[in-house]
């Protein structure tokens, strides 16, 4: 027998009795004591409430399997990232792993346990199915962020009483309101953002500077309206963004279609608040010499469709987006794309003027294709390059699908490219023959 | 006493920087200047910055 006998309920080592509340016995032996001896206790699973960020899951996990939490919580937050199955695992730990220091509480979180559980599975699911890869991101979002904010509304309703106990119960109700929260920041900002766009910007700014002045109030009276700061930003940045891209959407909203036959029912200018709209001049004989074409949007695509032997010239503006004018093309955020070729004036030539919030401006030879991401009848914004990589070629929302790329046409012919370098060459030769 | 209120350099910081983001964004709108992504990214960024490193710095023991 040796001096200490770990079997021995009267002499056990020190980490036995820590284990049976929450710590787990370490590997090593003491000096003298029985080696390779089996730890009689098992290990069990219980979240750290010494080591903890949120609710010590990440330190309990990384306790019971003897490595750092650290890397448990970088996996965690991987998981989390992408696809959402984080967020449900650890919610789920957070249910159903006991703290250290309560090992008898068990997993329960009183009687509305079910209604605990079938609100975290509701977080987990619209989680994943915002930021899964098997859902189209523009059809999934709008769903499953009412479905995070009433799953998170109910969630801190059924357990606010419980809030103040302490263990999971706390931490999910926080969670929970939190994540409800910041669901209805992004309602908040989103009605700004279109508010400001329709003309209420400079009504929701001043009340950003209202807002500004109560929090200097409050600074006298102990800084009990900090938490103003908050909707103050929430309401600045899509107001922001609207006076950065300079969004306007006068005009009205969906989708516009025009086939001008006649250089007379080519109107001078067009205007779309928001959506897509399509101007298909193939039809039109232009005569020699300029003709001006202005067109403005606040968010969404403009497609010129122009006959192959009309030079077009540019001068676009965009606040975000992409712009390709046969070829030439430009994107990112306040994007400019000029274009003062010399004019011929026995060549037809179209200089377009465009001003475009966030979007795409396509000037191209042949229309997009239905199933075109964000042409006219088609899902996304379109922001991207189509039949090139570039930004936004890589895949939906703002580019077209791999495979669509090689069996389509490209939407700007070799000739349509050439008419303005011929119409440059001619000019030239014109110049330098009236030289001669 | 708890009744005696303090000064808040949390929130006086936070007003300012409120002030001047909406102030400068108001001038935008009524067409006086124009701010564009360029400008735009960095000013929300130093405003929450602001905000929040004048949070952080009231937070430390001591204060």
């Amino acid at each position: 027998m040796t001096d200490q006998d770990p079997t021995n309920p009267q002499d056990p080592p020190a980490e036995q009795g820590q284990a049976g509340q929450g710590e787990p016995a370490p590997a090593r032996a003491e000096p003298g004591a029985a080696p390779d001896l089996p730890d009689p206790t098992p290990r069990k699973l219980l979240r750290s409430t010494g080591d903890r960020i949120i609710g010590g899951v990440a330190g309990g996990l990384g306790r019971y399997f003897d490595v750092d939490p650290i890397i448990v919580r970088i996996g965690l937050v991987a998981l989390a990232v992408f696809g959402g199955i984080g967020v449900f695992l650890y919610l789920a730990a957070l249910l159903f792993v006991p703290p250290d220091d309560r090992p008898d509480q068990g997993a329960a979180v009183g009687g509305s346990r079910l209604a605990t559980i079938a609100g975290a599975a509701a977080l987990g699911i619209a989680a994943i199915a915002a930021l899964g890869n098997g859902l189209s991101f523009f059809d999934a979002f709008p769903f499953s962020l009412v479905l995070l904010a009433i799953g998170g509304g109910v969630l801190y309703w059924l357990l606010r009483d419980r809030a103040d106990e302490g263990g999971a119960g706390r931490i999910i109700a926080r969670l929970a309101l939190g994540v409800a929260l910041i669901i209805a920041a992004g309602f908040v900002a989103v009605g700004a953002f279109w508010a400001s766009a329709v003309g209420g910007g400079a009504v929701i700014a001043g009340l950003v500077v209202l807002i500004g002045v109560l929090l200097l109030l409050s600074a006298f009276r102990g800084g009990r309206a900090r938490w103003l700061a908050v909707p103050a930003l929430v309401l600045a940045v899509p107001v922001g963004i609207v006076s950065a891209a300079d969004i306007n959407l006068d005009g009205g909203y969906g989708e516009r279609e025009f086939r001008p036959t006649t250089a007379a029912q080519l109107a001078p200018s067009y205007r779309l608040g928001a959506g897509a709209m399509q101007i298909d001049m193939r039809a039109m004989k232009f005569p020699p010499g300029e003709r001006r074409l202005n067109v403005g949007m606040g968010m969404g695509q403009m497609v010129l469709v122009v006959p192959e032997n009309v030079c077009v010239t540019a001068d676009a503006r965009l606040g975000a987006g992409y712009v390709n004018v046969l070829d030439r093309e430009n994107a990112g955020v306040d994007v400019d794309l000029r274009d003062d070729r010399p004019s011929v004036p026995s060549e037809p030539r179209l200089r377009v003027s465009a001003d475009i919030g966030m979007g795409a401006l396509l000037v191209v030879n042949r229309p997009p294709p239905d199933d075109f991401e964000g042409g006219p009848g088609g899902r996304g914004p379109g922001f991207g390059p189509r039949d090139k990589g570039g930004p936004g070629a890589d895949g939906p929302p703002f580019g077209p699908r791999a495979g669509d790329r090689e069996k389509e046409p490209p939407l700007t012919t070799a000739r349509g490219q050439a008419a303005c370098d011929r119409t440059v060459a001619d000019a030239d030769r014109a110049s330098s023959g009236g030289r001669r | 006493m708890s009744g005696a209120r303090s000064f808040d350099t949390v929130s006086l910081v936070a007003g300012m920087v409120v002030i001047a983001l909406g102030g400068l964004l108001l001038l935008d709108r009524l067409e006086v200047i124009d701010i564009g992504f360029g400008y735009l990214f960095p000013l929300l960024t130093a405003a929450t910055g602001a905000i929040l490193l004048a949070g952080g710095l009231a937070a430390r023991p001591g204060r």
